[in-house]
């Protein structure tokens, strides 16, 4: 289980975090949501390590990691830009972590991955002669042999088209419940959150605006941002693919 | 990847191996450096001396232009890299003068003139007029005959000539021109003169020769051996001793006093290019300094002449202005 | 935070210090030196002394009229042979050979330049006996000459590689609008590079101000302040506070040029895209402009072959017979080839040292967290080396180091070689580290890398290109470099362009285009083993 206490992120007199507090239990998805400048990378940052917090507690199956380094805190995280390394191909990519902890994981966990991410085909290949969603899988795949205790994705469908997106999506899912995975995913996208995760965390400001299961979002929002900024998305969509098929059907 | 590996590697090698090559030598025993103004056949000579008497590989020579050499010895004295040099006799006395740098020569050296104990001569060189006769006659100019006929309007930018501030056979030329004419008169000359050569005015006592040889320009004052060889060899070069007198400059062999870094067999050295140079200097620069030695009559210079006051840097600056105030 | 980047910090503060000991110091020490009376005190007797002699202002003020003129003429045949090679139809591989002529200058010193102009050009020169022309050389005509020769690589770059980011597609959309050939090319054309034009005349004045040379081998009587820098440091008279003055003079203009180049970069457009769209056909701008750049190529080779030819023949101008006896004495003298290694080993360390602190430097501003003043402390050093002439930089050295143990070794050499050529180097490597993906490092970490596996295993992989571009850029700086060292050479550590200098005396001409020529093959060698390193790596690649 992750505990935040009271965590608070500064810089200067700019507050980009404020009294953060919040539990999520082992094996849960939670998205975390905001428009642009709410904190929500910072928090991920904060999370993995990057960054170092101002106030507050980060908790971690009861102990206290606030100050424990990134490399020591077990955490992964697969970023926006997948940050895969472009010198290598993509079977020594995925099997990058290995030649620092060679008992990781073993070989058949790492055939099981690529199985698992459908990579097969694609292992000779330079990272530059990839598809956004085959680069995507890559790097969830070495971010995956490392064994993460906690795995944090950065925006993982922004880079993607349609249908891609939901492929990822399932992927994404099966692999917290396949390897028990305690999931964070930050995303700007209402849709993308609501419908991947077990719990969503909205922030706005540097503050919870509400933290619940999608339904409690969608049924009882909390205030009037959720309302207005993440619901009203909602609506127009909805209204607008309802108003396509009902045109259709006339 | 592997290549990119290979060349860092093999990089890394050739700078080992090149860095030993080059620095084998310097590496082990320090080398005498030895500094010289000399012309090539003098240095020629004097490497042929060390080398056949067991001295080669011990030393590194290096070459510089008068001017150069001079203003390192007055700037630098006795922190200077050289162990040994040879330069103009001048410039010894006025940077010995200065900065105290030299060691008295501790071997034995009969000259016909006095010299300072811390040098002797290695050479002694005269000035002379130059002419290419087949750029001459291709001109249709007068050959001339004095230092004085050069400012004559007709060479204009037909002539080339060392300029004092870089050359010390410049210096023989206003030498020649201060001796014979009162001061007006030898501001008129030397302002002709330096009209005359314009763009062939050269930094290096043998740049003038150069342009002579290769038919630049037709006439030059330079040194008169290199005129002599030149002809021998077979090229349309004529020299003409100027009316007003050929004046000479000598070049002489110094030992840096280093103190406790003096290293021995600099003054080994400077007592070898005495005792085995000359005879191969004297084929080039055929003025005899030493007791025994005879000169062969076809490099006699007409009218061998000395300068009335001691020749000195102090001198050399004072003639400088004078050259200064003609252009 | 402190023990995480023990690593990069090491590395700031050794390239600080670095910088603090071999540029900083040596640079107030010229200061220093200026001001100091020769009776000791303070005193500005040396600017008096400097400021009333009758050549200096003099010097300057050519100095400004032959670099003026030979930039603007740079600048004009640089645009035409630009042109040639972005906005015409000529056949690719011509398009080739145009851009690699016109940047082979380069890879010799810039002292050769004015020898084969002499031997090209003078009285008896190659070309002066070929076509029976009869110009003067020495002076105003033989530096433009040489600058333009000297500069025109690199004022051709600089229009080249804005020529290749401008949009095409505005040619084609000022012509729909209706616009006057003319007017087209004025506006697609010049105003897009009017910035890149005014960089290249800044750029190429400043080469030419400072460059030492061409004016040592050319200038005869025409002293611009190159030489009279020379003459106060190493001349009959030396003067270390009249040279500091002069030093501190040309720093002037050096320090303008900078300012300018920066203002300059707002002139510059920046296209968000450069699509290649095909050019208009015009068998006329082509033809013209095609024969324009091969003429000013042909011109510009046709001085260099002087040197291929010298160092053949028994004895020029006299003796025009084919023969190789200076080639077999110049091999036989074991002093002379022992130069060539001195200048081997300095341009590979130089290469080796350079490559690393560029790249050290490039990594703590690209690809660090240090706080932003430590970064700009970076930033300046290379802003300020971009300031100073070579021959600053070496009196510099001079004056600080003569009479210490460091004096005339390959160390100082060396060292002054990085610093002096540390801006373009650094600039290319922070440019192309910016570039790379900036999660890497966190990646890597957690992936269990320390820093340093991270930069063998991620970063220098990636960045392996430009590695070779500095290093290349380096090497042959180094190879052909003289304003600096001419100051630090020692006998034992001479190299070859110092030694050229020296030959320069006797006129010992074979010799010197023989130096020449070793820079030169040395030099090829260095470009074709990167180029087919690059070319096989890129095959390798599409091979994946």
């Amino acid at each position: 289980m992750l505990e935040l206490r009271n965590l608070r992120k500064s810089y200067g007199s700019n507050q980009v975090l404020n009294d953060i507090s919040l539990d999520i239990q082992d094996c849960e998805i939670v998205s975390v949501l905001g428009p642009s400048g709410c904190g929500k990378t910072t928090l991920l940052n904060v999370i993995l390590g990057i960054t170092d917090i101002t106030d507050g507690q980060i908790i971690f199956n009861g102990e206290d990691i606030s100050e424990k380094p990134m490399e020591q805190r077990g955490f992964n995280i697969v970023f926006q830009d997948y940050a895969l390394f472009p010198n290598l191909n993509a079977y020594k990519n995925i099997t990058y972590g290995l030649k620092n902890n060679p008992n990781i994981s073993t070989q058949e966990e790492v055939e099981g991955l690529i199985n698992l991410l459908n990579l097969n085909e694609h292992l000779d290949k330079s990272i530059n002669q990839l598809s956004g969603g085959q680069k995507q899988r890559v790097a969830l795949a070495r971010t995956l042999v490392m064994k993460p205790k906690l795995l944090l994705l950065d925006e993982p469908l922004s880079a993607l088209d349609g249908v891609i997106k939901e492929s990822i999506k399932e992927r994404i899912k099966t692999i917290a419940s396949e390897y028990k995975l305690t999931t964070i995913i930050v995303t700007h996208d209402p849709e993308e959150a609501l419908t991947i995760s077990d719990k969503v965390l909205i922030l706005n400001k540097g503050e919870i605006s509400q933290y619940g299961t999608p339904e409690e979002i969608i049924n009882a929002p909390k205030n009037d941002f959720v309302k207005e900024f993440i619901l009203k998305q909602l609506t127009i969509k909805k209204n607008n693919i309802f108003s396509l098929f009902g045109g259709n059907n006339e | 990847m592997k290549l990119f590996k290979k060349i860092i590697l093999v990089s890394t090698a050739a700078v080992l191996v090149s860095g030993a090559l080059a620095g084998c030598s310097s590496s082990g025993n320090k080398e005498v450096v030895f500094y010289t103004n000399a012309d090539d056949e003098a240095v020629v000579a004097m490497q042929n001396a060390l080398d056949s008497n067991g001295y080669s590989g011990q030393y590194i020579i290096q070459t510089f232009g008068t001017s150069e050499l001079g203003g390192k010895l007055l700037a630098e004295g006795k922190n200077i890299e050289a162990d040994l040099i040879t330069m103009s006799s001048y410039y010894i006395d006025s940077a010995q003068e200065e900065k105290d740098m030299f060691l008295d020569l501790t071997f034995d050296h009969k000259t016909l003139n006095e010299y300072p104990s811390y040098y002797t001569p290695i050479t002694c060189q005269e000035g002379a007029i130059i002419v290419n006769t087949e750029a001459l006659e291709a001109e249709g100019l007068a050959v001339p005959k004095s230092i004085k006929d050069l400012s004559n309007p007709e060479y204009l930018e037909k002539i080339s000539i060392p300029d004092i501030t870089g050359s010390s056979t410049g210096w023989l030329l206003v030498q020649d021109v201060l001796s014979e004419y009162s001061e007006d008169e030898a501001k008129t000359i030397m302002s002709g003169i330096l009209k005359n050569a314009g763009p062939h005015l050269e930094s290096s006592g043998s740049g003038p020769i150069k342009k002579v040889r290769s038919g630049e320009v037709p006439i030059a004052f330079g040194l008169r051996h290199q005129a002599v060889r030149d002809k021998k060899d077979g090229l349309p070069i004529e020299y003409i001793d100027p009316t007003e007198g050929n004046f000479s400059l000598t070049e002489s062999v110094a030992v840096i006093n280093h103190d406790n870094e003096t290293n021995p067999l600099a003054m080994e050295m400077a007592e070898c290019i005495i005792k085995n140079g000359r005879e191969e200097l004297l084929e080039t620069y055929p003025t005899p300094i030493y007791e025994g030695e005879t000169a062969d009559p076809e490099n006699q210079s007409a009218n061998p002449k000395v300068f009335s006051q001691p020749l000195t840097v102090d001198l050399l600056t004072e003639h400088t202005e004078f050259v200064e105030e003609c252009r | 935070m402190n023990k995480k980047n023990f690593e990069i910090k090491t590395i700031f503060v050794f390239v600080t210090v670095l910088f603090t000991l071999f540029l900083i110091v040596p640079m107030c020490f010229v200061l220093i030196k200026s001001v100091m009376a020769d009776s000791g005190g303070l005193g500005f007797e040396h600017y008096i002394d400097v400021f009333t002699s009758k050549g200096f202002l003099q010097a300057v003020g050519r100095s400004f009229l032959v670099s003026s003129v030979s930039a603007v003429i740079t600048v004009v045949l640089a645009f035409i042979i630009a042109y040639a090679v972005n906005n015409t139809n000529l056949p690719n591989p011509l398009k080739k050979i145009i851009s690699i002529t016109t940047v082979f200058p380069m890879l010799l010193p810039t002292i050769t330049y004015g020898f084969a102009i002499i031997y090209s050009l003078g009285k008896k020169g190659l070309i002066t006996e070929f076509l029976g022309l009869n110009v003067e050389i020495y002076g105003f005509r033989g530096l433009v000459l040489g600058y333009v020769i000297y500069t025109l690589p690199i004022a051709f770059m600089l229009i080249n590689n804005t020529f290749k980011y401008i949009d095409k597609k505005f040619i084609i959309v000022s012509r729909v609008m209706g616009d006057s050939p003319l007017q087209t090319f004025f506006i697609t054309c010049i105003r897009p590079i009017i910035g890149t034009l005014g960089a290249a005349f800044v750029q190429s004045f400043f080469l030419s101000f400072t460059d030492f040379g061409i004016p040592a081998a050319i200038g005869g009587e025409y002293t611009v302040v190159a030489s009279t820098l020379y003459n106060e440091m190493l001349g009959s008279a030396p003067n270390f506070g009249n040279g500091a003055v002069v030093a501190l003079v040309m720093l002037i203009p050096s320090i303008l040029s900078i300012i300018l180049l920066n203002r300059l970069e707002k002139y510059n457009f920046r296209y968000n895209t450069s699509s290649n769209i095909g050019i208009e056909k015009n068998k006329v701008r082509d033809f013209i402009v095609g024969i324009l750049s091969v003429v000013i190529l042909i011109c510009v080779l046709s001085v260099f072959v002087v040197i291929f030819i010298i160092p053949f023949v028994e004895s020029w101008p006299y003796k025009k017979i084919f023969s190789i006896e200076h080639i077999i004495e110049f091999f036989k003298d074991t002093s002379l080839f022992k130069i060539y290694l001195n200048s081997l080993l300095v341009s590979l360390l130089t290469a080796l040292c350079g490559t690393l602190i560029a790249y050290g430097a490039a990594l703590v501003t690209s690809r660090s967290t240090l706080s932003r003043k430590s970064k700009q402390v970076v930033e300046s050093i290379a802003l300020i080396i971009n300031t100073i002439p070579g021959m600053v930089l070496g009196i510099a050295f001079m004056l600080v180091f003569s009479g210490t143990s460091l004096r005339n070794t390959f160390f100082l050499i060396v060292v002054c070689n990085i610093v002096h050529f540390f801006s373009t180097p650094y600039l290319m490597m922070k440019n192309s580290l910016s570039k790379m993906c900036a999660s890497w490092e966190t990646t890597a970490m957690l992936m269990g890398d320390n820093w340093f596996k991270t930069i063998v295993r991620v970063v220098t992989p990636n960045a392996k290109f430009t590695i070779m571009e500095v290093f290349s850029y380096y090497f042959i700086n180094a190879m052909v470099t003289i304003s600096a060292v001419i100051f630090i050479v020692g006998a034992r550590t001479m190299v070859i362009t110092t030694k050229i200098k020296e030959l320069q005396h006797y006129a010992k001409f074979d010799d010197i285009f023989t130096l020449s020529l070793l820079i030169l093959a040395t030099n090829l060698i260095v470009k074709g083993i990167f180029a087919f390193i690059s070319k096989s790596q890129e095959k390798r690649k599409e091979k994946r």
